[in-house]
């Protein structure tokens, strides 16, 4: 009967017997479908800056307790001209089940490109937002199985991230982590990005102590922190590590750099 | 004498064995504006003229990306060409969805090809009245193609269509045999200057009524990398973009005589 | 020979000797007998003024509708067929509202007049493919005014298909004596209500009743205010600027 309860996927199903085959909660046998989802594992991180956005994503992608590869990319640049993206003004970065996740990319830069096409223009990221957000209802009876999150740079030049639940409910935020270790990483932003739970040392005793004023991040300081959280993740995390993807926009375009994460 | 009796839709012959909706349909072409293109070993280039409908209007365009490595150029009903251009677009954009690597011309001027056709052989439905030049690089190098409101499909590495486009071919064939291994920027001036043929005696290429568009393999730009070329997206140029263009057109190189124009057709806006 | 032109202009989708489609040439017609509509656009705006063409004095002027709000950033003005007109104006409305839908933005002034003119071609194959939806061209054309981020624009949209930007444009009955006038007198450096006297004195020159604050109706379109008729008020105004002839 443990077998049932356990997440282990070795453990979980029928072994031997059949009075420990898996049922349902009527009490009937549970039969064996095909299981059109499957988590992949991995997770993903997007911070907005004054003039810039960073969307991380690590390169693990899992099965259960199993490795697919080390180096899967989840984080996309989409809305360019050309294959090579070079002039690619938008980042989707998609966790959860990789094939929806690629086929989200997909059919999302195909709709950039026909905007262009129609309008002339290249789609502004809060079109595209928009715009992810319907694609995603289209599909609310089988929805896209990934947590998406959107990063660009808004009319303003300011940076925008756009984070989004399978069927299109979606907001614009200062910063969001996603995927697996999402809740790992999420308070530890929530403490250095946004500075919660810190006080102006000296500034009073219990409910007169001052905040500590939130100030907007310097591009290299986010770039370090965003490191630090998913080396903090990939320690206990079994799904996240081997590398690091990270791309920022800014004005002058896309960067993107690869770095190292612990392998076991 | 009997063209009347038989000509009444593009499912009917003559007495003769021809369709006379479909030679109708290809004087449509004939009443749209000049383009031009020309191919090299590592380049196409399409050139066009623009009309406006009245001075106070804006002019027309006549060239458009179809997708990252080819385009076309337009002659004859607007709205047709915008049909099939759009179709065009379409299957580039679910061929590199498909098979992850760029549509061949060879494929993509097939299709349009094929749905022209259709069009000349099914009752109640009336050939497309625009010509295309579609020009394009894809593994096998640069090609381009006349695309005929018949369905016909023929590759050219140079030609004309459009209004008094005669004069154009024409130049474009005293020079044919130079093109293969003209640079970007000969092949540019022999664009303009076989679009100059086509125009009326006292009309002249300006930034507004000259569109340009240029895709082809190039060296990258870092020189590290190996010498192997690599695609130059398709490039659309309009407006103060052709002016250097066009002033490096009108440096006059050897041998290039006057051709005075027919001046007998009237220019139909489109 | 005389009979040779009427054989090749019945069929919708028949091609003259010459190349030509006579049914869509001939729906460009049905527009010149159409009230006169005159539009021009400035650095400021955009000015839409059309004819009501009151034919007794029993019609209720303010029941004739020639200009319409597309979205609060776009109008037009139509001549012709305006049953035609109708349902061009709806599709406009709802492209443009099912754009702001799925990319919460407004539609450019020049895609809404691309949707007009989609629909247009729907005689024959549609822009994207689409089957046939109608027998017959559309007998109206319309002139579109609106201002997105690329500024004030106006467009001339026709039932063939095509569509020209225009600084100022004359379309219906009097377009042509409207637009030599229109030639003359337009400049870059119009304001709003230079553009405001010029489309009412030349509407007077081509209209055959006399010009009141009544029978012609004007609207505008600028990036404080977007799409607005000029009310009963506001028409009084302008025409009294109006040199007297």
């Amino acid at each position: 009967m443990a077998a049932m309860f356990s997440q282990n996927p070795v453990m979980n199903g029928p072994n031997y017997s059949f009075s420990d085959a898996p049922r349902t909660a009527n009490g009937e046998f549970r039969e064996h479908r095909f299981n059109p989802y499957s988590d992949n594992g991995g997770s993903t991180l997007a911070i907005a800056g004054a003039d810039f956005t960073i969307v991380a994503g690590d390169t693990r992608s899992t099965s259960g307790y199993s490795i697919n590869s080390r180096y899967t990319p989840k984080v996309f640049k989409i809305g360019g001209t050309t294959s090579s993206q070079d002039d690619a003004t938008i980042l989707l970065s998609v966790v959860g089940f990789a094939a929806d996740g690629e086929a989200l990319r997909d059919r999302l830069d195909a709709i950039c490109k026909i905007y262009r096409y129609r309008h002339g223009k290249p789609m502004s990221v809060t079109a595209c937002a928009k715009r992810l957000s319907t694609i995603l209802y289209q599909k609310r009876f089988f929805p896209y199985y990934v947590h998406a999150i959107l990063g660009g740079l808004d009319e303003e030049g300011k940076g925008a991230v756009f984070s989004y639940d399978p069927v299109g409910s979606y907001e614009r935020e200062q910063c969001r982590a996603g995927g697996a270790a999402a809740s790992l990483i999420t308070p530890f932003l929530d403490n250095q990005v946004n500075f919660k739970n810190q006080y102006v040392p000296g500034s009073g005793t219990g409910h007169d102590l001052k905040e500590r004023e939130v100030v907007p991040l310097v591009r290299r300081d986010a770039e370090i922190l965003v490191k630090d959280a998913f080396d903090g993740a990939v320690e206990r995390h079994i799904e996240v590590g081997d590398g690091l993807q990270m791309m920022t926009i800014t004005k002058d375009g896309i960067e993107e750099v690869l770095l190292p994460l612990k392998r076991d | 004498m009997f063209r009347n009796n038989y000509d009444n839709d593009s499912v009917t012959f003559s007495p003769q064995g021809r369709i006379f909706q479909i030679e109708y349909a290809a004087e449509a072409v004939k009443q749209g504006s000049v383009v031009v293109g020309l191919v090299s070993k590592t380049h196409a280039v399409l050139v066009a003229v623009k009309r406006n409908a009245e001075e106070l209007s804006s002019y027309q365009k006549k060239l458009f990306a179809v997708d990252e490595h080819a385009g076309i150029a337009i002659a004859g009903l607007t709205s047709d060409a915008r049909v099939l251009s759009n179709f065009m677009k379409q299957q580039c954009l679910g061929h590199r969805m498909t098979y992850g690597r760029s549509m061949p011309l060879r494929t993509l001027v097939d299709l349009i090809g094929e749905k022209a056709q259709m069009n000349t052989q099914v009752y109640g439905k009336r050939p497309y009245g625009v010509g295309l030049l579609v020009a394009g690089v894809d593994e096998t190098g640069p090609h381009l193609f006349e695309f005929q409101p018949s369905g016909m499909t023929e590759e050219m590495s140079a030609f004309a269509i459009g209004a008094r486009s005669q004069m154009a071919r024409t130049y474009l064939e005293r020079n044919v045999e130079s093109f293969a291994d003209c640079s970007r920027e000969e092949l540019v001036r022999h664009g303009l200057l076989a679009l100059r043929e086509s125009l009326v005696q006292d009309r002249e290429l300006t930034v507004d009524n000259t569109s340009i568009a240029i895709v082809g393999l190039e060296e990258p730009a870092d020189a590290e990398k190996t010498k192997k070329k690599t695609l130059r997206p398709f490039q659309l140029l309009d407006g103060q973009d052709v002016k250097e263009w066009i002033d490096a057109s009108n440096v006059p190189a050897e041998g290039e005589g006057e051709q005075s124009g027919d001046g007998d057709r009237m220019n139909v806006d489109e | 020979m005389f009979m040779a032109r009427s054989e090749y202009d019945r069929g919708i989708n028949t091609f003259s000797p010459e190349g030509r489609l006579f049914q869509v040439e001939y729906s460009l017609e049905a527009i010149k007998l159409g009230s006169t509509a005159i539009g021009v656009a400035t650095s400021e705006g955009v000015i839409l003024g059309v004819e009501k063409r009151v034919t007794s004095t029993l019609l209720e002027t303010s029941s004739v509708e020639k200009i319409v709000e597309i979205d609060r950033h776009i109008g037009c003005a139509m001549s012709g067929l305006q049953a035609d007109a109708r349902s061009m104006v709806e599709h406009a409305r709802v492209e443009s509202q099912s754009h702001a839908f799925n990319y919460a933005e407004p539609l450019r002034v020049e895609s809404a007049t691309q949707a007009i003119c989609d629909l247009a071609l729907r005689f024959g194959e549609g822009a994207d493919g689409e089957e046939t939806v109608m027998s017959r061209p559309f007998g109206v054309a319309l002139l579109i005014a609106g201002y997105d981020e690329d500024g004030p624009q106006l467009y001339h949209a026709e039932p063939s298909g095509t569509f020209y930007r225009y600084d100022a444009k004359a379309i219906g009955s009097g377009s042509e004596g409207a637009q030599a006038e229109l030639q003359n007198e337009y400049h870059k450096s119009l304001t709003i209500e230079d553009a405001e006297t010029l489309v009412l004195k030349t509407l007077k020159q081509v209209m055959e009743e006399k010009l009141d604050s009544k029978n012609v109706q004007l609207a505008s379109v600028t990036k404080g205010k977007g799409f607005r008729i000029y009310t009963d008020e506001e028409m009084a105004v302008v025409v009294e600027r109006l040199p007297a002839n």
